[in-house]
């Protein structure tokens, strides 16, 4: 048996905020990470979406996430916070796809090449992101650039397909469908 | 709603990898340390794997009570039924959650499929995904979202391997490599070797080495 028992597992039910939307936490971990009490989780996109996880942090603290289902793990979530520590949730990023529509195309054939696009992303059941007309959705390897260039052949005078490796998070609704 | 929600573990793999034979093998020995295991099957038209499951550890062993093994008939494509549209299996453990509180975890074993099936994390709190020797060992190396994005990766019927040529030192090196230092375990789930290991991981980051509920309880 390879168990591990933890006696220094600590339980959370709930992220106490997040760095990113609240200052006075910024502050805070502005201050503590001077001072070098600043630890990190890592969580890829999926863990991210789970309400109940266990993780150990770069320093070894060990956290039982368990929230209410529902709850996500966000990107600069401070997930334990101490005196002696704080602890930040920090996605991995992931390899995603880039497609923008090149420059000099009509209205009509932005419409033809929107809904196909879409369809074809939709298709192959990935969740989406659209920032500065630019679509993002997840890929596992460059191999899979060469598929959607295969599949969006027909349109690739009106747009570009590169990969990219970021921080990807899905437009809320269209990350997994429901009927 | 958080208290009465009950930690579920999803299972998944190509048909025939021993999704059913490791959840045979996983009930008796999460049973013997007092967890309570619900079970919910997948399958494409049948409930055949339910009813087989059925028979062995409800009527059988008395490990289970009998309407604690629920089969799900997905038709279609059975990795949407965990993944993209959860909506069935939801209704199932929902309905199991609020009628037995009292169970420690709930299994859900997704029907046969191909190596990209996932489990939607509004679904299952733990992913386990199984594959087995027969497909050659380039099997870890060639990806696929499942072995690369589940919690732990089994690979099964190890006891065949020298008979197809596949070699278990590189399945582990290249599961290693595509996994990012999350856990492959070796198992044979006709013989049970290796299971107590998945038990023991299942306890440790799924159900936070809690007691079990009717021990603590009574």
């Amino acid at each position: 048996m390879t168990r591990v028992i933890c006696k220094t597992m600590i339980l959370i039910d709930k992220i106490i905020g997040n760095i990113n939307s609240d200052s006075h936490l910024k502050e805070k971990y502005r201050d503590m990470f001077k001072s070098d009490h600043v630890e990190k989780i890592e969580i890829t996109r999926l863990e991210s979406e789970r309400a109940r996880i266990r993780k150990i942090s770069n320093k070894g603290t060990d956290l039982a996430i368990a929230m209410t289902r529902g709850s996500h793990i966000n990107d600069g979530d401070v997930v334990l916070l101490t005196d002696e520590k704080m602890v930040i949730a920090k996605r991995v990023p992931e390899n995603v796809a880039k497609i923008s529509l090149k420059g000099n195309i009509s209205a009509e054939q932005i419409l033809e090449t929107a809904i196909k696009v879409g369809h074809t992303i939709g298709n192959m059941h990935r969740p989406i992101k659209i920032t500065n007309n630019k679509i993002y959705f997840p890929i596992q390897s460059e191999s899979e650039i060469e598929l959607f260039q295969k599949l969006l052949s027909n349109l690739i005078d009106n747009i570009d397909i590169k990969s990219d490796n970021i921080i990807f998070e899905p437009e809320s609704g269209y990350d997994i469908h429901g009927h | 709603m958080s208290s009465n929600r009950i930690p579920r573990v999803g299972i998944g793999g190509p048909v025939g990898s021993g999704k059913t034979m490791l959840i045979e093998q996983i009930v008796p020995i999460l049973s013997a340390k007092g967890y309570k295991a619900g079970i919910i099957s997948n399958d494409v038209v049948s409930k055949e794997d339910a009813d087989r499951m059925r028979q062995n550890l409800a009527t059988e062993k008395g490990l289970v009570p009998e309407e604690l093994v629920i089969g799900v008939a997905t038709g279609g494509c059975p990795h949407t039924a965990v993944r993209e549209d959860p909506s069935i299996n939801l209704s199932v453990v929902e309905e199991m959650e609020s009628k037995y509180n009292y169970l420690d975890l709930i299994l859900i074993e997704s029907g046969g499929d191909n190596i990209t099936t996932t489990f939607s994390p509004a679904l299952a709190d733990y992913f386990i995904y199984i594959i087995d020797v027969t497909g050659g060992d380039k099997y870890p190396r060639k990806r696929g979202l499942g072995i690369e994005n589940c919690d732990l990766l089994l690979i099964n019927k190890i006891d065949i391997a020298p008979y197809v040529g596949a070699d278990l030192k590189i399945m582990e090196r290249d599961a290693k490599i595509v996994r990012n230092k999350k856990p492959t375990v070796f198992v044979n789930s006709k013989t049970g070797q290796g299971v107590d290991i998945v038990v023991s991981y299942i306890i440790r980051d799924l159900l936070f080495e809690a007691s079990p509920k009717t021990l603590v309880n009574n």
